[in-house]
């Protein structure tokens, strides 16, 4: 009898425990901010999309290096010294860099630190930016798309035949 | 513990770690304001090659960028010194870089002495006071004042000596605790700090000096231990250590003889007994020396195995086995350390080492010592030195202190009297990158780079097979609104005017450097000197050729061992 009882609370345990996991995978829990307000309302339409300037012109570092980069604060000024001078958010702009302040940027695609994303090498493979950012030229506040899930990743790989090793990313 | 609490104390520190990996919202992605100069790809690291100033070993570093941060420091290679290995202090550099306690602007001090109240200034601020503190000494019948700094070498060593030299009653006291400069005169009188061959000999006897941890070039010859133990296929060298401490190398060693303070070199006269009775010494170098065999019988003749076991206070049956194994066992190397050269009896303990390792046959041999000429020989000063100034200071005739890179008030015990003389000086200026014992007396502190933030040539404190200029470059941007000492004392002597500022034409220490490196690396004479420059510090350094052997002062032996006496300690060195 006690016996039996045992292994009934065992199991019962089991159960509600693989029960649990399952439920913490399957859950939206990703507290983050799909769309985030940006401190300044950046907008990739007008930039990617009417002025269709190329995405590497400003994330300089996607064919060369892991990480695609942000654009630092004087490349922006760049132009915006001399273009749309008179916006306010381009004042804002302005303000940051007399402040010699960096403008506070919110993430929005962030890998655990277990993962290796490298950029250059997706480029490489031809891999359409969108495909993972999505058409960021029709987005004038920017969205996360892409889950960036494990499976997410394994899906793409195993289409596309790329290599599906741990050590591919888990490095 | 009761199970019932450990199991509930288990199961709460396991949730709380879990809910700690959850993330709250977004992280921020802050972009550079303006990239640095030589091009960063971010998550792609650049490396950098310098060298490591923590000590006065001086081994080469390579330094891993990220971003414009360095984030990580190892051993370089092609240095001669370390070859790419680093002990602890080296690869603690970067918490030096990033402390959140350095030192971040020039500070003026607003409270009373020591209480470490400062008021931030600018460097204009903090140069012209420096100026207007220093002015004075300009004139003949100024009082004495004097720069503290640790032996340096190289283009730091003659800018602060022609720095110092402008001022009539100016002195530079160059002294530091780890300072290994002592082995050159101490030893052979000879121009230059010893070269042991640890690598090729079979028994090795250190009296006091911790080669692994501080002695003379920790890394160096850490290797170099590591290849007398295991890199030979038939013979494992062996090792003894006197000295009273257990330190990390006496617990390396094979025995450990815990002799008394100040007697360890009776040890030595035992096994200079031993040799001369059993004929086994080397007579060629003895005659070379011009050392009689029979005075130096009589000499020491009384430290049997019972008396050396009796003064040192080690056990008779370990004084016997260790004579008959250095004596039975060849090659064999003595080597003397700080233990000994901290004692008062420091001139005779030396000789006596000195005389055992003539018996051995060790100079200019495999496995004995080699001696080469210097590359440069730092200004360096003894601890009678430092005791003359602390009197000239407590007579009231040094007025002004500068205190470059050390920690006097740490590093000298307070019987020297130094700390109350030196709290009473009426100016105090510091270069310190912390708020230590001594920087905090100071009346300005003027904050030196770090580092990884610095140009500079570094030069071995110990002997090298090969004549080495290691070089020191900024891999990154300053952290903090530091500049560097060298760049002090132009800008100041520039704000001196006169006869100062005309000695003193440099516009930046890199200058002064320049000079000074073309002078003295051949490879930087001819046209192409840029390229070569590039090109040195590339490699993190000028390697050139093999040393040129040194002269040695055979005379010196004359002191005869045997005067030696027991002194008690009394803060004495030579
Ligand atoms: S031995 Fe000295 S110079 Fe070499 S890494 Fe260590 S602290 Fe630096």
């Amino acid at each position: 009898m006690k016996k039996l009882l045992l292994t009934l609370v065992l199991l019962c345990v089991t159960g509600l425990l693989l029960g649990g996991l399952t439920l913490l995978y399957h859950l939206p829990l990703d507290t983050r901010d799909r769309s985030p307000q940006q401190p300044l309302p950046f907008s990739h339409l007008q930039h990617a999309g009417d002025l269709q300037i190329d995405c590497r012109f400003c994330h300089r570092h996607a064919e060369t290096g892991p990480v695609a980069g942000v654009p630092d604060l004087d490349l922006c000024l760049s132009c915006h010294r001399h273009i749309a001078t008179d916006k306010p958010t381009i004042q804002q702009l302005a303000g940051y860099w007399d402040r010699q302040e960096p403008v506070p940027w919110v993430r929005l695609h962030q890998l655990p630190d277990h993962v290796y994303f490298p950029h250059h090498l997706h480029l490489r493979a031809q891999v359409e930016c969108s495909y993972c950012h999505g058409q960021v030229e029709n987005m004038a506040q920017m969205q996360r798309i892409a889950s960036l899930k494990m499976g997410w990743c394994l899906n793409c790989h195993r289409q596309n035949q790329a290599s599906i090793d741990c050590w591919a990313c888990h490095m | 513990m009761k199970r019932r609490s450990f199991l509930q104390l288990g199961g709460m520190s396991l949730a709380t770690s879990m809910l700690a990996g959850c993330r709250k919202g977004n992280e921020k992605l802050i972009p550079f304001l303006v990239p640095p100069d030589d091009g960063i790809t971010p998550g792609t690291a650049n490396y950098y090659a310098s060298a490591c100033r923590q000590c006065p070993a001086g081994c080469g570093i390579l330094v891993r960028v990220s971003e414009g941060r360095a984030k990580k420091v190892e051993g370089n290679p092609r240095h001669p010194v370390n070859q790419g290995k680093l002990c602890a202090r080296g690869q603690a550099m970067l918490q030096e870089l990033y402390h959140p306690d350095r030192i971040s602007q020039p500070l003026i001090r607003s409270g009373p002495r020591g209480s470490g109240q400062y008021q931030p200034v600018s460097w204009e601020v903090a140069l012209k006071q420096l100026v207007e503190d220093l002015s004075p000494y300009l004139a003949a019948d100024s009082p004495g004042m004097v720069l503290f700094s640790p032996p340096l070498r190289g283009s730091l060593a003659t800018l602060s000596k022609e720095f110092i030299s402008q001022f009539p009653n100016g002195e530079q006291l160059a002294w530091e605790p780890l300072q290994p400069d002592w082995l050159a005169q101490g030893m052979f009188g000879a121009r230059g700090n010893p070269d042991y061959d640890l690598e090729n000999t079979q028994y090795l006897l250190s009296f006091g000096a911790d080669f692994l941890e501080t002695h003379l070039s920790p890394v160096r010859y850490g290797q170099a231990f590591g290849q007398m133990r295991q890199a030979r296929p038939t013979v494992r060298g062996r090792f003894s250590y006197i000295g009273p401490r257990l330190s990390m190398t006496a617990a390396s060693a094979d025995r450990w003889l815990p002799a008394k303070p100040g007697s360890e070199w009776a040890l030595a006269l035992g096994i200079v007994r031993r040799l001369l009775q059993s004929q086994s010494y080397d007579a060629a170098t003895v005659k070379a020396a011009g050392l009689s065999i029979t005075t130096i019988e009589a000499q020491v003749e009384t430290y049997t195995e019972e008396r050396v076991a009796e003064l040192t206070g080690v056990p008779l049956a370990d004084v016997r086995t260790t004579i008959d194994e250095a004596v039975s066992i060849s090659p064999a190397l003595a080597i003397a350390g700080e233990m000994l050269a901290w004692q008062s009896n420091a001139a005779e303990a030396l000789a006596a080492v000195e005389l055992l390792n003539v018996l051995f046959g060790n100079l200019n041999r495999p496995g004995g010592i080699y001696y080469t000429e210097p590359t440069s020989k730092p200004a360096t000063n003894s601890y009678p030195d430092l005791n003359r100034l602390i009197g000239r200071m407590q007579d009231e005739k040094v007025q002004l202190a500068l205190i470059h890179a050390s920690n006097p008030a740490y590093s000298l015990p307070p019987s020297s009297g130094f700390q109350q003389a030196f709290s009473k000086l009426p100016r105090i200026i510091s270069f310190a990158s912390f708020l230590d014992e001594t920087s905090l007396q100071a009346d300005l502190i003027l904050p030196d780079h770090s580092n990884l933030e610095s140009w500079g040539d570094l030069i071995p404190a110990a002997a090298t097979r090969s004549e080495v200029i290691g070089l020191m470059q900024p891999v990154v941007k300053p952290v903090h609104d530091t500049r560097a000492f060298g760049d002090v004392l132009l800008a100041t002597a520039k704000g001196l005017g006169g006869r100062i500022a005309k000695k003193l034409p440099e516009q930046s220490y890199l200058q002064w450097l320049e000079k000074e490196l073309g002078e003295r690396i051949p490879d930087l004479a001819g046209a192409d000197k840029q390229q070569q420059m590039d090109r040195l510090l590339q490699q993190g350094g000028w390697f050139g050729p093999p040393s040129k052997p040194s002269r040695i002062d055979w005379l010196r032996l004359a002191a005869p061992p045997a005067a030696a006496q027991f002194n008690a300690c009394r803060g004495g060195s030579v």
